[in-house]
């Protein structure tokens, strides 16, 4: 081992430029994992702190079986006294628009700056709260106290900023949802006393910089069918750490009187007793409630969301393995190269006395070295990336700064099994040398045999990658037969097809870039094919960056285009926890409204359904008055008609999809499923039609309306609200759909149904041109994200890449030498550099390419098979695809430079004499 | 001795183990070397046999004392046993000024006499030379060939070289000439200059 070991540390040291590439291309592959474990960690821990603050710590939760409806308050009694209970808290939710009359300065005519007061409010989702909740003692408090007494309120961030200066009217126009960015300086002052009037626009901004809700401050609840409540803040909290909506928390009595109606809670959570087993207490106390409660444990409610975590870290591990096959193959390709180099030496060792095993290990150390380094520097690195990510862009970075271990573990592991794992083919390598066949031979030609079998190896990779998603309707398997085989076997595949790749580039395009390069006729071409792996495995390297890119925006391209983009919003909508007919009747009078609809989403359980190992998937019973809805909607019938469907659905018992789930699921007109609400009673229903999508499943995660991070609802189904009375207990209206008048502005509508229903309940309104550009919006900036990981993978490669160039000179500085000797000119070498990394960057190119729409092609096949989003083209995007070639080729010339430069500035005498 | 592709090389390899005879049977200091297991094989290229190469083939990552104390690392030596053992040799090869100098920092006959101390770490019986001195000038390669007899006497080692130039052959006292693969050729060189060696190996070979 020690005599390894001085082989390897002697090759390692001695070679301090090469193997600082080497070492830097696994410690780039290694700090991107680490920076996107960190950044994971972080919207993880994000999403558990919103989880503790919305659920806490309890075992077990009370909920009303309907949406809208109320748990009484004997309920609450009842649990308490359950054996096995320590301690029963319950909460009533409720929306408010809330006010406060600020003193600010507005310009007047003329130009003057007068005091005036104006009523500055927002509508929030209140939480009421027992005294002694852990979730209101939980609230991170950045000014004041919590609530002590009814008609105390502690307001967050988000609610006060909206209640500023700088808001005024923003409100109407802004959707209610956004991330937490939230400056308060007015907190930190007390309030000013204000003048009349101010002479300057400086003045009155930095007056008016300090007008916001403070501590001691009362704001109004306005009530728009009753009178207004007034509510004293005590408190500013910090907004939730993943943003969302303005909210307010108080005691159980204000926000009971806040909401009328009947009296009750909304949740009643459970801590049970060390020792009693949730499930099993659940089973024992559920039969004794009264009807409408449903008694639940927090695993069953909480499970969707663990479950998607658990997917983060399974998509994860899979970019992890890439990335870390990727570097496994550089160190592979710059180790082999380097093999090469030093065959005569290594002969002499075996001549002198060396095992086989003595060569083979030194030449796992120097991988593992290599990986190790990169394992040390990278994810330090990684960490100070995403922290740095994290702290600039701070609203994007909701959980803090997280380390979290076990992903971290995954970089580091990666790293150093990337090392070892890229040695293993020059290591078996260099046990194979016989001492006087190294010693004897400077170069062998590379068969045509070898290079078919090499291709045709690759193919049957990229074929079993076909045939693993493309020969199965199942989603499960095509899922987790794509993760764990196809997807390797598909990235070992292209990497083995650079080899004939870059042997047809060199063939095909040499001679035309030779004469480019003014370079001797066929000198390029058979330089290629000497060392057809090193230049092959060197475009490999290259193209996983590309391959991404392509991929990535094929398959976005695709979603906006031809699902998103075909989608047809309604013209507006307005949303509620359990919006009033009233407010419905209030839209109705507005005189750019020509109808509205009222619809109720509830939650079901199908029998069929998603990725069960992953994300769970409900789906959505969105319920509506068929008559004005379908006339309203405009649905499109792809099976059955619209009067036969409108029929059947008023007589209760049927239900229209959309065309997504009768992809996914294979049932249209005529089946018959199972629907089985929040009590578990299960109904049957009859598909009556089939239709485009309406986008509403769409509408309710924009508007955030119900569990979002619980349920993930990505289909519907579409029933009377009869049968949701009838058979789910419910006929709370949470949406309201509006059709505008034609000549209607979308913005100023919406602005005016807010004003219009500001202290109607209502939590947000929307345009469906809105929503739609703010989905397509999201989309299109999660495309530019992935793409800046695309060029930070090809920037990865590209250290390989100068290390295989520097590498493969060095390797052939004999017969540079003698090339010179003979009469080549410095810049003859420096034009066959750059030849060659020319090729080898097309090659990149082409394999790139291919691997890429292959890729999209896969996430298309997992689109169909498990969400059911069919008729997506495949149309690769030309300019991403350009721009990704581009940066291909730029990087690999800038990778092969350095080496270029040092290559022109050596005598002919010093590239000969180095050899031997 | 003898002309090109005549076998003198291949001689020399399968003495040294480096390469397998296709029949026959070959003996070095009493031991079957074409029987040799490959872990016997690589042991005995350690310890019982020292090869010269004509490309002088020091590791150009090692610095002289570092490439003479190869074969005991290989062999699991401590360096406290080796480091002095290796700079002993140097010394007496005229290079303990080299001892920390790279390959490339070191001239060709320097080079060539760091790869004859590094064959003579273990005390080998037998120490072969594939045309050492190919590389050399005449007055360097003098000097190799006069070392290389110093050495001979001096560790007790027998010298094997293979060569094609009269001269290294007349500071051996034996000369094998060999043409087409067989022996041609045996004699004795005392009383014999280049020029008479030279005389007697092209009667062998025109033979």
């Amino acid at each position: 081992m020690r005599a390894a070991w001085r082989l390897a540390r002697s090759a390692l040291w001695t070679r301090k430029s090469r193997s600082a590439l080497l070492a830097a291309a696994v410690t780039l592959s290694t700090a991107l994992v680490a920076a996107v474990a960190c950044a994971m960690g972080s919207v993880n821990a994000a999403v558990e702190d919103q989880l503790a603050s919305q659920f806490g710590t309890a075992q077990a939760r009370l909920r009303p079986a309907g949406t809208g409806k109320v748990i009484p308050f004997s309920v609450l009694e009842q649990a308490r006294a359950w054996a096995g209970v320590e301690r029963a808290d319950g909460v009533r939710q409720t929306t408010s628009s809330v006010a406060f009359d600020a003193t600010l300065f507005e310009q007047q005519q003329g130009g003057a700056w007068e005091r005036v007061t104006r009523p500055l409010g927002s509508e929030a989702l209140l939480t009421g709260y027992a005294a002694g909740d852990e979730r209101l003692l939980a609230t991170g408090l950045i000014a004041g106290r919590l609530p002590e007494a009814p008609g105390e309120i502690v307001i967050d961030a988000l609610l006060a900023q909206r209640m500023t200066a700088a808001f005024i009217g923003e409100h109407l126009t802004r959707p209610a949802i956004e991330l937490a960015s939230v400056e308060l300086p007015h907190l930190a002052q007390a309030t000013p006393d204000l003048p009349e009037r101010v002479g300057s626009d400086a003045e009155a901004d930095r007056l008016n910089a300090l007008v916001g809700p403070r501590p001691g401050d009362t704001l109004r609840s306005v009530r728009l069918f009753g009178r207004d409540i007034p509510l004293t803040v005590v408190g500013v909290s910090r907004p939730p750490p993943l943003g969302g909506r303005p909210q307010a928390s108080a005691l159980l009595a204000t926000v009971d009187r806040l909401a009328g109606g009947e009296r009750g809670l909304t949740e009643i959570a459970l801590h049970l007793e060390d020792g009693t087993d949730a499930e099993a207490f659940v089973a024992s106390e559920r039969g004794g409630l009264p009807a409408g409660v449903l008694l639940q444990t927090t695993e069953r409610i909480t499970s969707g969301i663990e479950r998607n975590l658990d997917s983060n870290k399974v998509g994860f591990i899979i970019a992890s393995v890439l990335a870390f096959m990727s570097a496994a193959f550089i160190i592979m390709t710059g180790l082999t190269t380097g093999l090469a180099e030093q065959q005569r030496s290594l002969a002499v060792v075996r001549a002198i006395g060396a095992t086989r095993g003595q060569l083979a290990i030194a030449q796992l150390l120097t991988g593992g070295v290599t990986g190790l380094t990169g394992a040390l520097l990278g994810t330090p690195l990684g960490v100070l990336m995403a922290w740095t990510l994290l702290a600039v862009f701070r609203d994007c970075g909701p959980g803090g700064r997280r380390v979290p271990p076990v992903t971290l573990t995954v970089a580091v592991l990666g790293s150093v099994l990337a090392g070892l794992g890229g040695a293993l083919w020059p290591a078996y390598r260099a046990s194979r040398l016989r001492p006087i066949e190294a010693m004897a031979t400077r170069a062998s030609a590379i068969s045509n045999r070898l290079l078919v079998g090499v291709g045709v190896a690759g193919l049957l990779g990229i074929g079993a990658m076909i045939a693993i998603v493309g020969g199965s309707d199942d989603g499960q398997f095509v899922f987790w037969g794509y993760a764990t085989i196809g997807l390797p076997a598909m990235f070992i595949g292209y990497f083995l097809v650079s080899v004939p790749a870059a042997v047809l580039c060199g063939v095909l395009l040499g001679p035309v870039i030779s004469r480019v390069l003014g370079l001797p006729r066929g000198l390029l071409t058979r330089v290629i094919r000497a060392t057809p792996f090193r230049h092959g495995f060197t475009a490999g390297a290259m193209m996983a960056g590309l391959a991404l890119m392509v991929s990535i925006w094929t398959n976005g391209g695709s979603v906006m285009r031809d699902w998103l983009g075909r989608i047809e919003f309604p013209d507006a909508f307005v949303s509620g926890l359990a919006l009033s007919p009233e407010a419905q009747a209030r839209i109705d009078a507005l005189p750019f409204v020509n109808a509205t609809a009222a619809i109720t989403l509830h939650p079901v359980e199908v029998d069929f359904f998603g990725v069960r190992a992953l994300q769970q998937y409900k789906t959505t019973f969105v319920a509506f008055e068929p008559t004005p809805f379908m006339e309203m909607a405009a649905l499109t019938f792809v099976e059955g008609d619209e009067d036969t469907a409108r029929a059947r659905l008023e007589a209760g018992g049927a239900v229209i999809v959309a065309r997504e789930f009768r992809v996914a699921q294979g049932l249209g007109l005529g089946d018959t499923f199972i629907c089985r609400g929040a009590d578990g009673v299960e109904h049957e229903f009859e598909i009556v039609g089939v239709v485009t999508s309406p986008g509403l499943e769409l509408v309710s995660k924009f508007f955030n309306i119900g569990d979002e991070f619980i349920d993930q609802a990505l289909h519907a189904v579409f029933g009377s609200r009869k049968d949701l009375r009838e058979r789910f207990g419910s006929d709370a209206i949470q949406l309201i759909q509006v059709d505008l008048a034609d000549d209607a502005d979308d913005a100023e509508a919406i602005a005016t149904i807010r004003r219009e229903l500001f202290g109607a309940g209502i939590l947000d309104a929307g345009s469906g041109r809105q929503i739609k550009q703010q989905i397509l919006t999201f989309v299109g900036g999660s495309l530019v994200v992935f793409s800046a990981v695309a060029v930070g993978s090809m920037l990865v490669a590209c250290f390989g890449v100068a290390n295989l160039i520097v590498a493969g000179i060095h390797a052939r500085r004999y017969e540079l030498g003698v090339l010179r000797a003979i009469g080549g000119s410095r810049g003859l070498l420096v034009r066959l550099v750059a030849g060659e990394a020319i090729v080898i960057a097309l090659a990149a190119c082409v394999v790139g390419t291919c691997m890429g729409v292959q890729a999209a092609w896969a996430g298309q096949r997992l689109y169909e098979t498990l969400i059911g989003i069919g008729d997506l083209r495949r149309v690769p995007p030309s300019d991403a695809i350009l721009w990704g070639c581009v940066f291909v080729l730029s990087l690999t010339l800038l990778a092969a430079a350095p080496a270029a430069a040092w290559l022109n500035r050596r005598r002919p005498v010093e590239l000969v004499a180095g050899c031997g | 001795m003898g002309r090109s592709g005549s076998g003198k090389s291949t001689l020399l390899h399968v003495l040294g183990a480096l390469d397998a005879p296709d029949s026959g049977e070959i003996e070095v200091g009493g031991t079957r070397i074409d029987t040799l297991s490959e872990r016997d094989a690589t042991v005995y290229r350690r310890t019982g046999v020292g090869v010269v190469f004509q490309r002088y083939n020091l590791l150009a990552t090692m610095t002289a004392v570092e490439n003479v104390e190869l074969p005991g690392v290989l062999a699991g030596e401590k360096q406290s046993t080796l480091r002095p053992r290796a700079e002993k040799l140097l010394d007496e090869l005229g290079l303990s000024d080299r001892a920390g100098h790279r390959p490339e920092a070191m001239s060709g006959g320097e080079q060539q006499r760091v790869a004859i101390a590094r064959a003579l770490l273990f005390e080998p019986p037998v120490l072969l030379a594939d045309e050492p001195t190919g590389n050399l000038d005449s007055r360097t390669a003098e000097a190799l060939w006069g070392l290389l007899a110093r050495v001979a006497g001096d560790h007790d080692t027998t010298v094997v070289m293979v060569t094609h130039e009269p001269a290294a052959a007349a500071h051996c006292s034996r000369v094998l000439v060999v043409s087409d693969g067989l022996i041609a050729d045996d004699f004795e060189t005392e009383g014999l200059d280049a020029g008479g060696v030279a005389s007697r190996a092209e009667r062998a070979l025109d033979a």
